[in-house]
């Protein structure tokens, strides 16, 4: 078959703040050749942009108020009035994933480490699922046998693919000084342990759409941020700046060989495609949304919450954190630091009904846009955003938060008790943008240069366009227009549908795609002239 | 199966590439076996023991926060039959 072939290359946290200084100085000549060869554009991440949601919006095409993905975790009710907190993992997703629509055209898939495809569903390939703990690797990799096969793989250590969750806290609480470069160097090597998994996949199961994500560029840029940021980095100079100034570059000069490998490894022919689920900008204070809706009257604090003592917020008070809040006297809180978001409680539901929901959330809006802090008299919230659907009276999934705050310098809130709203950080921090990164370069791609920006909900629907495989109706994501060759893509083979990949673990009801679907597909592929 | 076979099964799936089946006393999973104690069970492996038991048993959604906290506080440990007893309470 002469197919297309496609390779989407995910770099989480990716911000051309970053990468064209990178580019321009020779640290990533592969990058370069993308950029310079192709076409690039900053791609709009989603409302909160933040690895869950927009990574999955990024794969299924959708947007979180479709796909139902918000947060690393979200909120459950409990029936005595009080919230706990789950982990978010694939059977929360309601979209179907990019590689389920090319399986079921017969493509074939290698994807890796994108973030919650555990519990894995079948696809026509293999999957290695991304933000797992290497203990629990087995269950998000798919087909499962593959574990083994990986496990033996020279030049790969099985530890290193996973996520490390001592590791991950040092994200949140900080690393000694004497620890950081060997820090930063572990995420280097395991950068190339993906390469090298992805490059054993290619070459014993080659396929149509390879997809990974290196996710080493987000950790160390939350951390050090300021040894890399144009606006910073100068005013960091003593001798242990210089060190991790050059163990960052050197993290992205090892990315950039690992992209040059892989390049090669697609062959010539091959649709790159390189896409972040968000840019990275400065934090530069911390501002306690939770504190503001206590002393607002929303929120209660329990008798044994205590005031954060720290700006940090320690993992280990993460699963505690919802015991702070006296929740038979509470409305409205933040669940965790990651959301920006404010959800209703059950008291709160009952007290604000139909007919008062709109109103109140409406003066809460007003409230929260012109709270100011209490030192500099300026407003904290640069953007306040109301839940539409839930305000015309539509159903939401229970995940879908009824508030959305965007902060003044960008960063994500705390959920603790403070003495203060806000508190100012002793050094500028790495924290997300809503602008990340996109490039595209390759035959089935016409556009060359800068070109306006995209969503991140449009990358499925250009890789779709790319294979020929029709869109659908559930996909909002769009092929911006003259960004590809058409000429070149009807020159390929069309595809087969085939029906019977279908998700392993949905339910026997849910595990076929109903009649009507089929007849859509069907619909769909004698329009488009691939069947009759 | 037994709902109590069903969880041990659940846990050796769950743990069988853990390090702690290179140790030279192997462990058993028993009715008895505490899950931090003797398997060495950590917060993170504790999320991923919920979504192994909610597909096998084939529920999303369990009130697992019942069975890992008291009185508003995480319990120290569970015991493989502590957890057999929840599901038992939830099918």
């Amino acid at each position: 078959m002469n197919t297309a072939k496609v390779f989407l290359l995910g770099i989480d946290g990716a911000t051309f703040d970053l990468l064209h200084p990178l580019t321009e100085n020779g640290t990533m000549p592969n990058l370069k050749r993308i950029f310079n060869g192709g076409a690039w554009a900053e791609l709009n991440s989603t409302p909160n942009p933040l690895t869950p949601p927009a990574w999955i919006s990024m794969v299924t095409g959708t947007w979180p108020a479709t796909h139902g993905v918000y947060d690393f975790m979200h909120p459950k009710d409990n029936d005595d009035g009080s919230v706990s907190l789950r982990f978010t993992d694939s059977r929360d997703i309601l979209s179907d994933l990019i590689w389920e629509i090319v399986s079921r055209y017969s493509y074939k898939v290698n994807s890796l480490n994108f973030y919650s495809m555990s519990p894995t569903r079948k696809i026509k390939g293999n999957l290695i699922s991304g933000f797992l703990p290497w203990r629990h690797l087995r269950r998000g990799t798919y087909p499962s046998q593959l574990f083994d096969e990986i496990k033996t793989l020279q030049g790969v250590d099985i530890k290193l693919l996973g996520m490390d969750m001592s590791d991950e806290k040092k994200t949140v609480i900080g690393i000694p000084k004497e620890e950081e470069v060997g820090w930063i160097e572990q995420h280097t090597k395991r950068n190339s342990s993906w390469t090298r998994v992805l490059q054993h996949l290619e070459d014993k199961y080659p396929s149509d759409l390879s997809a990974i994500v290196y996710d080493g560029p987000d950790k160390i840029q939350h951390l050090f941020w300021r040894f890399m940021a144009p606006k910073w980095k100068d005013q960091f100079c003593d001798e242990h700046s210089q060190c991790i100034k050059a163990a960052c570059m050197k993290h992205f000069a090892m990315l950039d060989k690992d992209i040059g490998q892989l390049m090669e490894t697609m062959g010539a022919n091959a649709n790159i495609i390189v896409a972040s689920d968000h840019g990275f900008g400065d934090t530069t204070e911390v501002v306690y949304l939770n504190q503001i809706l206590n002393q607002l009257g929303y929120l209660k604090w329990s008798s044994q919450s205590q005031d954060s003592r720290s700006l940090g917020l320690a993992p280990d008070r993460l699963k505690d954190h919802m015991g702070m809040i006296d929740w038979q006297n509470t409305y409205l809180y933040c669940p965790t630091p990651s959301s920006n978001a404010i959800y209703l409680t059950k008291r709160g539901r009952r007290e604000y009904s139909n007919s008062t929901y709109a109103l109140k959330m409406t003066e809460l809006k007003e409230t929260l846009l012109t709270f100011v802090d209490p030192e500099g008299g300026k407003p904290i919230f640069s953007n306040v955003d109301l839940n539409a659907s839930r305000l015309d009276g539509q159903d939401c999934h229970e995940t879908e938060p009824d508030i959305l705050v965007r902060l003044r310098d960008g960063g994500f809130v705390s959920v603790l008790k403070s003495n203060q709203v806000v508190k100012q950080r002793r050094y500028p921090e790495g924290t997300h943008r809503p602008n990340g990164v996109f490039a595209c370069y390759g035959p089935a791609f016409k556009a060359k240069g800068r070109l306006e920006s995209l969503d991140i909900t449009d990358i499925t629907p250009i890789i779709l366009r790319i294979l020929q495989i029709p869109k659908g109706d559930k996909i909002q994501g769009n092929v911006p227009d003259a960004l590809l060759n058409e000429e070149w893509i009807s020159s390929k083979d069309h595809p087969q549908l085939s029906l019977s990949i279908t998700r392993e673990s949905s339910t026997s009801e849910e595990d076929n795609i109903s009649a009507a679907e089929k007849e859509a597909i069907m619909e769909q592929l004698k329009t488009l002239g691939y069947m009759e | 199966m037994k709902i109590s076979e069903r969880v041990v099964k659940t846990l050796n799936e769950l743990t069988q590439d853990w390090d702690i089946l290179d140790q030279s006393e192997e462990v058993f999973i028993g009715p008895e076996t505490k899950l931090m104690e003797q398997l060495g069970f950590e917060s993170i492996d504790v999320v991923q023991l919920v979504v192994a038991l909610e597909k096998e048993f084939d529920k999303k959604g369990m009130p697992f926060e019942q069975l890992f906290m008291s009185n508003g506080v995480y319990v120290d440990d569970i015991t493989v039959s502590d957890i057999t007893l929840f599901i038992e309470s939830q099918l």
